[in-house]
């Protein structure tokens, strides 16, 4: 997949990139507005991760830019304004997406899967990893042949395993993926561990690797290396 | 009290003593003038005795009711006219009545006469009548006119006054249209016109750049924590022991409470500036089942047991983003300060809500209860603004909210307008 990152700030540019890039992803970045007119007229991306303010021009003008020129990339935006009228602006411009500052690396990457999985493969995409399948259409997940009987939040919590293979992935990214603005009163994350536990046992159960460890101190990752 | 009302009513206070202080000048004006016309007509009866008497006609002739002739010792000196008060009885109003009495002497023929009269053209208690009458009518011809004048002035004179008062009443800080009072001749209404232009131009200047700062230091602070955050999970995801495991998560949690606290104060912020003002009504009922089917999953993973009583259809004015800003932080308060097993208790009826929930007494006085970072441990995770954000979304949608211990559960009540 290739993304072109739109923000002004180097360091958090450098995060981005480099968290996408070690996922495979070939990504490009633009520092200002114009900047970001040149790549997109010149070359193809299939996202755009976007920040709305920028020193030389706002944001949504790109976004505006982007939709008259008719390109297909997928939108998300990253704004430091937790401010509903411009969620609605920006969604409302044809933004795929909308994350508000500072988010975590592992949702990014999350959100921009599934605008792509939306976008390119009208969500009939299947995720996998050696034995374990997750239909993202029907919502069904699978370890060989044995559907598995997860729970909206454990679907959800194994897609996001899957997604960042080889992540840590803290309790409070968790939460917050599973939860959002719910998440943000409780500061207990043992609500996380339960479901990981729960999840894991019901792979283990159909036959499967238990690949998800646990991370001493941090919280949970999906090891591709155990067997 | 109206001021106009306050300016006519000391008006009349003040006309009421300076009429009763004039109504005693010209009684005593008129009481002395009468009397002098009194006296020279007495005085004109006098000489025309005298006149008779020096004709040769006897006194005792010319003695009448009111006029006495008695005879003196010869050589006794003459008196020119003596003019005194005296007190005679009167048949037809049954009492003493102050006269004029006018008495001389006069050497006629040899013979020293005293001759002494008395009368009066116009009776004194006539003339406090027609006093008193005057003064009255007088009294009662200014409070009527001064009604109405004061009425009618008030209306031309202060309406420049209730034009700049009305403008001002319906200001606000937020509308971004400079303030427009009327034009006006009177130099007072001017000088508080400019005064207050000037002042209000000032605010809604400061409002702005108040508003300004807060979104940008809401921006300002969030990138930098978002550096912080990407940097901390791209070190947690290279090679590293338990121990720096260890550093990094609580770093990793000290910058998320970081974070979650500048965005609190920020919406503590837009709070304080009003800007989530709104017409919407919506259905209260079905928001706090929404609510409460959101947290479904973490109530029972602490194995706690909900209680609701919710009334269909409740309806009250709020903007919905707060609406849900204020169900979140409270159940989640019932729900964090709640022990394992505890119960949860959600009522909702007429005008008022009630979230009771188990768990231990506080260790500060309730009313710090909705205090900015005021918590029950202070060493706890949790940041200390979720009360004080619900009290200032209540104090602004008029919801009237108040806390208690009873019966090993604390209770908040909140009640709508």
């Amino acid at each position: 997949m290739k993304v072109l990152v739109i923000e002004d700030n180097n360091d958090l540019a450098q995060n981005i990139t480099e968290y996408l890039t070690r996922e495979g992803y070939i990504c490009e970045l633009a520092n200002n507005h114009s900047n970001a007119i040149d790549k997109l007229s010149a070359f193809q991306y299939d996202c755009i991760v976007l920040d709305i303010l920028l020193p030389d021009g706002n944001g949504l003008d790109i976004l505006s830019f982007i939709k008259s020129e008719r390109f297909k990339s997928g939108i998300l935006i990253i704004s430091a304004k937790n401010s509903l009228d411009d969620k609605i602006n920006g969604l409302g411009l044809g933004a795929d997406d909308y994350l508000t500052k500072p988010f975590h690396l592992p949702e990014l990457n999350a959100r921009l899967k599934a605008i792509y999985r939306r976008k390119y493969l009208q969500g009939d995409y299947e995720v996998y990893f050696n034995e374990i399948r997750i239909n993202t259409n029907t919502m069904e997940a699978r370890v060989d042949d044995n559907l598995l009987d997860l729970t909206r939040k454990e679907y959800t919590l194994l897609l996001y395993f899957l997604i960042n293979q080889n992540r840590v992935l803290t309790r409070q990214t968790i939460a917050e993926h599973l939860w959002g603005d719910y998440a943000d009163n409780l500061l207990n994350f043992d609500f996380v561990y339960q479901h990981v536990k729960n999840l894991r046992k019901k792979i283990v159960l159909a036959n499967g690797t238990d690949y998800i460890e646990t991370v001493y101190g941090l919280g949970y990752k999906l090891n591709t290396s155990k067997q | 009290m109206k001021l106009i009302y306050k300016f006519s009513l000391w008006y009349l206070v003040i006309t009421f003593f300076v009429l009763i202080i004039g109504g005693v000048l010209s009684y005593y004006t008129i009481k002395n003038e009468v009397d002098r016309e009194q006296a020279r007509y007495l005085k004109k009866n006098i000489d025309f005795t005298v006149q008779e008497l020096t004709r040769g006609i006897f006194p005792d002739s010319l003695s009448q009711n009111r006029m006495e002739i008695t005879r003196l010792a010869p050589n006794t000196p003459e008196i020119d006219f003596l003019v005194r008060d005296t007190m005679v009885w009167r048949d037809y109003l049954k009492r003493m009545e102050p006269q004029v009495k006018v008495s001389a002497s006069r050497v006629i023929n040899k013979q020293h006469y005293f001759i002494s009269t008395y009368g009066a053209i116009v009776d004194t208690q006539d003339i406090t009548d027609a006093v008193v009458k005057s003064i009255t009518g007088i009294f009662l011809i200014m409070l009527v006119v001064t009604g109405f004048v004061s009425v009618l002035i008030s209306k031309k004179i202060l309406m420049p006054f209730n034009k700049t008062l009305k403008a001002m009443q319906s200001f606000s800080l937020r509308q971004k249209k400079a303030l427009q009072l009327p034009v006006t001749h009177t130099v007072e209404f001017k000088k508080l016109n400019t005064f207050l232009e000037g002042m209000i131009a000032k605010a809604q200047q400061d409002y702005q750049t108040l508003k300004e700062f807060t979104e940008n230091a809401s921006h300002e602070l969030q990138t930098p924590l978002a550096i912080i955050i990407g940097k901390l999970e791209l070190l947690m995801n290279s090679e590293i022991n338990d121990h720096q495991a260890k550093l990094i998560i609580s770093a990793h949690d000290a910058v998320e409470k970081l974070s979650k606290m500048g965005q609190s104060l920020t919406l503590l912020t837009k709070l304080d500036n009003r800007e989530y003002e709104s017409e919407d009504i919506i259905n209260f009922s079905q928001a706090l089942k929404e609510s409460l089917f959101a947290f479904e999953e973490l109530i029972e993973m602490k194995s706690l047991k909900l209680e609701q009583v919710i009334e269909e259809n409740i309806l009250i004015n709020i903007h919905p983003v707060l609406n849900n800003i204020l169900l979140n932080n409270l159940l989640s308060n019932a729900i964090r300060h709640n022990r394992e097993n505890g119960i949860i208790d959600v009522k909702l009826s007429g005008k008022m809500l009630t979230i009771a929930n188990t768990g231990e007494p506080l260790d500060f006085p309730p009313v710090e209860m909705f205090k900015r970072f005021r918590k029950n441990n202070q060493s706890s995770d949790s940041i200390g603004l979720g009360l004080a954000i619900v009290y200032q979304i209540c104090e602004q949608n008029n919801i009237k909210i108040n806390y208690g211990y009873k019966k090993r559960m604390h209770v908040l009540n909140l009640v709508f307008q």
